[in-house]
């Protein structure tokens, strides 16, 4: 599939989490928030569920929060222990398109690329150092073999008879120790190979942007989006 | 001698080693910035603003003092906390980009923590004093991007909130970060 590349595709998103901010509230909040909802939730749908199940959970935050400091204005809704305002519904819907902007960007993002290719594509396309960027491929390629620990420490309480999911304070130490001492114990390693690989005098590679068609709808969208403002006065 | 040589020469110590260590500390961190997600929510949605904060805020400072006092170099909180938002935003989570900019600002706070100790003492009190220097700008950027402003009052109450659960996590973290280095 024709992608845009990384650096452009950050920047869009960088871009739109930072107008969700600056479009306090209004038609072009809710532009925004429907142009980065079409774009961002189709495409995470399958790989990050659990990112809907916290944008729920953070509107419900934000309907409570409002219930405390922003009920004011007409009654909306009655009932015998309390009373809904307007400015309630009000606060919902501007935080909520805010969320919604922020998570649509995000997955957007994330749901196109695959870590090593955002890794990659930051340093050689945006110039990311490698202090930034050597630590984040790592930490990215750990997370599966981490998972592979967890795995096995599980395994290892189901054969001794203790319980699998960690409750207690020490059911959590039990599964966390083995697992960060050997994730250090693989840093260490992989530290003295790299440095044996010549790692400190390592240049990263630099590559020139082309842009091709997604690049141009892209930069279209986030134009579009930028311009609200004198769209909607 | 201008401030980005002597930033590129901070860098320079850093060793092979040093860069895998803050990539473990980065996923570490960035999973348990993705789990606070869920407490700060569950705790807001259960028992309002101030529980919710007391129980995750510290959660997303852990990095800062988790690298400081394992790599024991300037510059080592900043990258701890920001790699780790870094993490948690690829991985992602609601929040989105706006986790980068927390870590930023975060990792900046915790590392002054370090440095006004003259980058000498890296203990848990350190750490605890790294995790609550984190909350102001954490509790500044709530009110300038998710325009969560109220009271003066609750206001400062929300800030010793964030500071006393920064500090407790912070403290805890620089402990596991002890124990793991002499093992």
């Amino acid at each position: 599939m024709n992608k845009p590349c990384v650096a452009l595709a950050f920047l869009y998103t960088l871009t739109a989490t930072v107008l969700a901010f600056l479009y306090r509230s209004g038609t072009s909040l809710l532009v925004v928030a429907l142009v980065n909802a079409l774009l961002g939730f189709p495409l995470g749908f399958k790989r990050c569920r659990f990112v809907f199940l916290l944008l729920l959970l953070a509107i419900w935050g934000v309907f409570l929060n409002s219930l405390l400091v922003a009920n004011t204005g007409e009654a909306v809704l009655q009932t015998w222990f309390l009373t809904i305002r307007s400015g309630v519904f009000e606060a919902v819907a501007r935080i909520g398109a805010r969320l919604i902007t922020i998570a649509g960007a995000a997955l957007f993002f994330v749901s196109l690329y695959t870590p090593r290719e955002i890794v990659k594509g930051l340093e050689a396309e945006l110039m990311l150092p490698k202090i930034i960027s050597f630590p984040l491929a790592y930490g990215l390629r750990l997370l599966p073999v981490l998972a592979k620990d967890w795995n096995e420490v599980k395994t290892s309480r189901k054969q001794r008879g203790y319980r699998t999911v960690p409750l207690t304070p020490s059911d959590i130490a039990s599964y966390l120790q083995p697992i960060l001492s050997l994730s250090i114990e693989r840093a260490l390693w992989t530290g003295i190979a790299i440095e044996l690989r010549g790692f400190h005098s390592r240049r990263p590679r630099r590559v020139e942007i082309r842009l091709s068609l997604p690049d141009y709808l892209l930069v279209f969208l986030l134009v579009f989006q930028l311009s609200l403002p004198i769209l909607y006065p | 001698m201008s401030w980005l040589t002597r930033l590129r020469g901070l860098v320079a110590g850093y060793t092979g080693v040093d860069y895998a260590l803050l990539g473990v500390v980065a996923v570490v961190a960035g999973i348990v910035f993705y789990s606070a997600w869920y407490v700060y929510d569950i705790g807001k949605a259960i028992g309002g603003i101030y529980a919710g904060r007391i129980l995750a805020y510290g959660l997303w400072f852990i990095g800062a003092p988790l690298a400081a006092s394992l790599i024991r170099r300037p510059l080592a909180a900043f990258l701890g906390e920001f790699l780790g938002a870094l993490v948690e935003t690829v991985i992602p989570t609601v929040g989105g980009f706006t986790n980068m900019i927390y870590g930023f600002f975060q990792g900046l706070a915790s590392e002054l923590g370090y440095a006004l100790l003259g980058y000498r003492k890296w203990g848990i009190l350190a750490g605890a004093l790294a995790g609550a220097l984190a909350a102001p700008p954490c509790i500044a950027l709530d009110a300038v991007l998710f325009a969560e402003i109220y009271p003066a009052v609750v206001t400062a109450l929300l800030l010793v909130v964030a500071m006393v659960s920064g500090a407790v996590y912070g403290a805890l973290a620089a402990l596991v970060a002890d124990k793991l280095r002499w093992q």
